[in-house]
């Protein structure tokens, strides 16, 4: 009786030293540190060190559909953004520091007259500050206004009435300059603490279509793409860590 | 209860105090030898240190601190911390720059070198999930949830062995 009194007792006390001692481990505090996730395929954060940016809604393969083609080289055209098809996410940064979001975009094969661009909601007063800060600002006015991400490019996409030049400068303008490391394309940066609508803009290249401009006001939806796969990546808001290199 | 059983039940107790007396002294060195631990939960340390391990830091004069040695640093209010390795110092050794082993560029500042908590000593895998498990609402609630059954398990065998107690008393008397 005795023994079994002494092996109940010692049961007791080796399972609450047990418990302290996983205790122990278990209050640990954390350590996290800088690092980036893409966002893709159903995960919907980003993960940035301790800092946190969690879209509202993602994107992981969209259907574009455009109402018309369009010239975005074209100083004469004014329908622009009614020929654009928007897609939109909200992103919001719940740390410390600033992140950034690239975003890449896999077309369709055979759609090369599909292109994109990447504004935030805050391009629209920049892109009044340099127009006229008392009228009402594009998409257009935004891609207008906007030099290379690079200082050394320092140089606006549009190119009036050469759509070969506003396109070679657009594609280094979304994916950079070649053999240029500190310039990895265009990005949005998420302030800390900020929640922020991204966009992306999408249209038809009519020099490539070749189709007449149509009233969008009347027509159906003309160009569908099925199945385009956009990926968000953030990360620090410092240059050189884009693209991941798996 | 048969010998065999007990044999086995006897066997497992002691394996259970081996195990209790091992950890116990685990924990004795860490917290008498000055080191801190901190659970990684996130992996820009891979490969040297996962996410899920557990780092355990010592403190390190800043004489002896050294290009590559991994370190954590503490927030100023000491509610954050990270840890990554030293990819160099400012001229006058006040300020550390460090990087994520699997990060593609320099943290985005130095840090002050009065913040930097201590240089790794060594890491043990998965001892950081420990944290991120137990501390969880779901663990909690399924502990809470297991220790209220044993307890009334437990009462009701205490019950039922009284009563049969009491029966038994009944009978010889009678």
């Amino acid at each position: 009786m005795a023994k079994n009194k002494l092996k109940k007792i010692l049961t007791a006390v080796t399972a609450v030293i047990f418990a302290l001692c996983i205790s122990y481990f278990a209050v640990l505090p954390p350590t996290a540190a800088w690092f980036y996730v893409s966002f893709y395929s159903g995960e919907n954060k980003f993960v940035i060190g301790t800092l946190e940016l969690e879209p509202d809604t993602y994107i992981e393969e969209a259907d574009i559909v455009i109402p018309a083609a369009t010239k975005l080289e074209d100083p004469e055209e004014i329908e622009f953004d009614r020929a654009l098809h928007i897609e939109t996410i909200e992103a919001e940064n719940t740390g410390s520091l600033p992140a950034r979001v690239y975003v890449e975009i896999t077309k369709p094969a055979n759609a090369d007259e599909l292109y994109y661009f990447l504004y935030s909601d805050s391009d629209y007063d920049a892109a009044a500050d340099a127009i006229d800060p008392n009228r009402s600002t594009s998409v257009m006015d935004i891609i207008r206004t906007r030099k290379g991400q690079y200082s050394g490019l320092d140089a606006n996409i549009i190119t009036d009435g050469d759509a070969t030049a506003t396109y070679e400068a657009l594609e280094i303008y979304n994916h950079g300059a070649p053999g240029v490391a500190a310039d990895q394309g265009n990005y949005v940066v998420v302030p800390p603490k900020t929640k922020l609508q991204i966009h992306l803009a999408f249209w038809v290249d009519y020099n490539i279509v070749g189709e007449t401009l149509e009233d969008t006001s009347v027509v159906d939806d003309h160009y569908s793409y099925e199945g385009v796969e956009i990926v968000f990546i953030a990360g620090l808001d410092s240059d050189g860590w884009y693209p991941v290199i798996p | 209860m048969s010998k065999s059983l007990n044999r086995f039940l006897n066997v497992l107790l002691a394996i259970f105090i081996l195990i209790t007396l091992a950890l116990t002294g685990f924990v004795g060195y860490l917290h008498f030898s000055g080191l801190k631990g901190f659970a990684v939960i996130s992996p820009s340390m891979e490969p040297e240190i996962l996410k899920g391990d557990a780092v355990f830091i010592r403190f390190t004069e800043v004489e002896e601190l050294q290009v590559g040695d991994i370190i954590t640093v503490v927030s100023p209010k000491g509610d954050r911390a990270f840890t990554h390795r030293i990819t160099r110092f400012d001229s006058k050794k006040t300020k550390v720059y460090t990087k994520g082993d699997k990060n593609q560029s320099e943290d985005p500042m130095p840090t002050d070198i009065s913040l930097v908590a201590g240089k790794v000593a060594f890491s043990l895998p998965k001892l950081g999930y420990l944290s991120e498990t137990i501390g969880s609402k779901v663990f909690l609630a399924l502990l809470a949830s297991s220790v209220a059954a044993l307890i009334l398990i437990s009462s009701l065998l205490s019950l039922y062995k009284d009563r049969k107690g009491g029966k038994k008393n009944g009978k010889k008397q009678a």
